[in-house]
């Protein structure tokens, strides 16, 4: 429940400080987040990877669909003929391991105090 | 323990942070991947639809008065403004809503800041802008349009509304380029217009043969030089119809000037500086009502330039007090270039005169600062130039010399003393006149029969441009517009000795005295980059001119009656070639057939049957280009050699002259190719040039072929950023056809304007409106232009006209 709380969590305030933060704030919100609920060193980064990967993989997916896959086709052929979903699975990784990062020195950090 | 965990991953997080932040990590083209993939900033966000503004209205500090914008169907924007300089201002601001990177782009390209955001691959293009003195150039046109406010207000009008737009936007909204490359956009200036008016004056009258002719000469002598290269193409049917009367007093030009009229005659041991392509060159033509079906005057134009995504043009209407006009602008000018209102419309096609001389400089000492000039030594002005190099801490210095001549552009490494300075009028500040560029356009803009016109384009100088007009009141006419130096027979041909004061141009042809014609008896007027005059014309002039679309134009204008808009669509889309009709006469009255192979025979057969016709399914076309060339070849072989073997800039034949050759002296000995022992004459050549031919066609593409696929065009991003080219197109055209559709060249725009009691016109461009490639509306146009089809242009009675569908409106009212 408290891992799927920070999620939640995680989702709004990561949207929320991507408006006007640079694209590593990910890993602050994350970590202040997983330092709050306390989460579980074990399961942090994952629960950060897959919130974070929601976040930025949802995001790009919805201006993809809204786009209808035009940027995304181009794009995808300028890093190596990729289609265009393709980057959106990328994003969400990016995007997960940089939230994963961010739970895990939360909860890490948690453990020093 | 829990320390050391944590302060590892605090480590690994920070270095894979910076890792993901770096632009272009270890070298690599790869923008900083975690910037560019953030959803929430990087190039997902150019997936939004940035086309239109968030609001539909908002305020903006810099105006005067309320703008609305109406956005149609095709993203035209269509802007009403209470006078000229909101409408300028709007059209600033609209422009960068929709080209922002193009603007930044071409100004960098332009004044030589390339490597600013590039680095080291554009270090030397940058040198070049910067020995070339496109600033220098861009700054004295700015003297000119500073002294005149109401000029200077809408150019600042432009600017302001561009950098209106700029303020707005979060790095988020950067262009997709520019979050690529790494770097973000920096406000517009007047200069910078400026400077992009410099851009089309390079592009456009920066050709010039000067370095190689003189080699030619000096390398095959004079006679063969003369044989070879003749001025003039006796069947060229110049712009202004033979017979015109010059009702005028020429200038008196000074044929012998002490010591000076030697022409040089030693080899110049440069490689030559990149040119414009020789391509660079238009259609344009008006028919008077006593030719057309309704009784009223049409203009059609199509400029040929290099085609790019976004595309060179934008389109738009401005409609004011004072003026209701549409037509395309180019980004970085405020105003429209090429269009119409209500009551003329006009075009142009570029002028070919040779405005761009070389002369050889003779240092008097090493350090390179002073210059002989009439036997007197003579200070050179330098100015340093600093080149930013991304990548580097230091800038790039190069110091350019600058002689009364103009800029030292050619430095020889091996030679210390001698080296070239370039005269280009596209340098001059602009002499005293009541108004400038802006005046020139605005006058066109608001102009309402041929006096208006006539007027305008006593302000114009550079790039020269053959401007056709046509009014609703019958009127058409045409005038070889520009500022042309009084030359003496040959001056400019060569390069010229600049130590001899006397070797100067003397002055310029006055506005009164250019080739120009109203109303003729033929019924039309038209250009198409052709010699601008009959030999009668009393000024010399030398320069590149098309040989074959203004000869068809003129030919097909003369031929028709009851010209509609269709006749003139059809004309601009016409793929007919008089380069392939005398080229395949003269080709196969030489050629021995009964030596050839039977499949070769058929293929012969093939352009036995052709119509001339470089359309996209036909194989005839390519045979063609490889059995001219080929014989072209093998025909000027002396003149190769010097290219190729001693690796020296030379000047080729034209190829008017080699179909000339072939009709009139086959016998002659430049058909005997030096490396062969046997003696040769066309016949032989042709014959051989064929078999050649199917061979390499064979071997390249099996029999499988046609024109299209051979000529494979495509519209390619002006970055250069291959994903986001057009795919390659299936079209018919080629260079010396009206339709001049090349691999990456052709028509940029195409326009018919008929100038009836209410005036429609019709219009399409190979790209879209936006310069986003998520955008719909980013090369939209490309397949309708590549099937020729055009749009009927939306031209608005008023903000509230509705007769074509809208995509949205906004108005930006004065903060």
């Amino acid at each position: 429940m408290r891992t799927i709380l920070f999620g939640i969590f995680t989702i709004l305030a990561g949207f929320i400080a991507q408006q006007f933060l640079p694209w590593w704030a990910i890993v602050a919100v994350a970590g202040v987040l997983s330092f709050i609920f306390d989460l579980k060193t074990g399961v942090s980064f994952w629960a950060g990877f897959a919130a974070a990967a929601l976040l930025w993989g949802g995001y790009a997916g919805y201006l993809n669909m809204v786009n209808e896959g035009l940027l995304s086709a181009r794009v995808g052929k300028l890093l190596g003929d990729m289609p265009g979903f393709v980057l959106i699975v990328i994003t969400a990784v990016v995007g997960g391991i940089f939230g994963g990062l961010g739970a895990l020195l939360g909860s890490l950090g948690r453990r020093l105090v | 323990m829990q320390l050391v965990k944590f302060f590892t991953a605090l480590v690994a997080t920070v270095l894979l942070i910076l890792l993901f932040d770096w632009h272009q990590p270890f070298g690599s083209p790869l923008p900083a991947l975690g910037r560019f993939f953030n959803p929430a900033a990087g190039f997902w966000q150019n997936a939004r639809s940035l086309d239109t503004p968030p609001l539909g209205q908002f305020q903006l500090p810099g105006l005067q008065q309320e703008v609305q914008v109406v956005l149609d169907e095709r993203l035209v924007p269509h802007i009403f403004a209470a006078n000229t300089t909101d409408a300028a201002f709007a059209q600033g601001y609209i422009t960068a809503m929709h080209r922002l990177w193009q603007l930044d782009i071409s100004v960098r390209q332009v004044s030589g800041r390339l490597s600013e955001v590039l680095g080291e691959r554009t270090l030397e293009l940058d040198r070049l802008q910067r020995r070339k003195g496109l600033v220098y150039a861009a700054q004295n046109a700015l003297v000119a349009w500073e002294r005149l406010p109401e000029e200077m207000a809408i150019v600042q009008a432009y600017s302001d509304g561009i950098n209106a737009y700029i303020r707005q936007l979060k790095p988020r909204d950067y262009p997709i380029e520019f979050k690529l490359l790494g770097y973000k956009p920096e406000p517009w200036s007047p200069l910078k217009s400026a400077l992009f008016f410099k851009n089309m004056a390079q592009t456009l009258s920066g050709g010039n043969d000067d370095l190689e002719a003189s080699n030619a000469r000096a390398l095959l002598g004079e006679a063969l030089f003369e044989f070879l290269y003749p001025e003039l193409n006796p069947r060229q049917s110049p712009i202004i119809p033979e017979g015109t009367t010059w009702d005028f007093q020429p200038l008196e030009i000074k044929k012998d000037t002490t010591g000076a009229v030697t022409l040089l005659s030693e080899v110049i041991e440069h490689q030559s500086i990149p040119k414009p392509n020789r391509f660079n060159g238009s259609n344009n033509w008006a028919v008077s009502g006593s030719k057309t079906a309704s009784g009223k005057p049409i203009l059609a134009n199509d400029p040929h330039l290099t085609l790019t995504l976004p595309s060179i043009w934008y389109e738009l209407q401005l409609q004011t007090p004072e003026m209701n006009v549409y037509g395309v602008s180019l980004p970085g000018l405020p105003g429209i270039i090429i269009g119409f209102n209500e009551h003329i419309a006009w075009g142009v096609t570029n002028v070919g005169h040779d405005v761009t001389d070389w002369y050889k400089i003779t240092w008097v000492d090493e350090a390179k600062k002073r210059y002989l000039l009439d036997d007197q030594p003579r200070e050179a002005t330098l100015r340093e130039e600093a080149i930013k190099v991304r990548g580097r801490d230091r800038p790039v210095v190069d110091t350019v010399r600058y002689t009364i001549w103009g800029p030292v552009v050619y430095e020889s490494a091996e030679s210390p003393y001698q080296d070239m300075a370039m005269r280009w009028v596209a340098h001059d500040t602009p002499e005293n006149k009541p108004f400038y560029d802006m005046g020139v356009f605005l006058r066109l803009m608001t102009g309402k029969n041929y006096d208006d016109y006539s007027e305008a384009l006593t302000g114009y100088d550079v790039p020269a441009q053959n401007f056709v007009f046509a009014a609703k009141n019958g009127d058409i006419a045409l005038k070889v517009n520009g500022k042309f130096p009084l030359k003496r027979p040959q001056q400019g041909r060569f390069v010229q000795d600049g130590s001899f004061s006397g070797n100067a141009w003397q002055g310029f042809i006055p506005k009164s005295q250019v080739p120009q014609v109203r109303n003729p008896a033929l019924g039309f007027v038209a250009s198409a980059n052709q010699n601008s005059a009959a030999p009668d014309y009393p000024y010399y002039y030398n320069g590149g001119f098309d040989d074959y679309r203004g000869r068809y134009i003129n030919r097909r204008l003369a031929a028709m009656e009851n010209v509609t808009v269709e006749d003139m669509k059809a004309l601009q889309l016409d793929n007919y070639s008089i380069k392939a009709e005398e080229g395949v006469a003269a080709l196969l009255a030489l050629v021995d057939a009964a030596v050839l192979s039977a499949t070769d025979r058929q293929w012969l057969e093939k352009l036995h049957q052709w119509d001339f016709r470089f359309e996209k399914a036909a194989q005839a076309p390519v045979i063609f280009e490889y059995w001219l060339r080929e014989t072209y070849k093998q025909t000027f072989d002396e003149v190769y050699k010097i290219a190729e073997q001693d690796s020296i800039a030379v000047l080729f034949p034209e190829v008017w002259r080699l179909i000339e050759l072939l009709e009139a002296e086959p016998e002659h000995p430049i058909f005997n190719r030096q490396a062969t022992k046997v003696q040769e004459t066309a016949r032989a050549i042709v014959t051989e040039a064929f078999q050649t031919a199917c061979a390499d066609i064979r071997e390249q593409y099996g029999s499988d072929f046609n024109w299209s696929d051979y000529k494979a065009t495509r519209i390619a991003h002006l970055g250069r950023i291959d994903a986001f080219n057009s795919p390659i197109l299936s079209t018919g055209g080629y260079g010396d056809a009206p339709n001049a559709i090349k691999r990456g060249h052709g028509p940029s725009w195409r326009m018919v304007v008929e100038l009836g009691e209410e005036v429609q016109a019709w219009g399409v461009y190979p790209g879209g409106q936006s310069g986003n490639p998520g955008s719909r509306f980013y090369d939209n146009m490309v397949q309708q232009w590549a099937d020729g089809e055009y749009h009927l242009l939306f031209f608005m009675q008023n903000s509230a006209d509705r007769k074509q569908p809208i995509l949205s409106e906004f108005k930006i009212a004065p903060r």
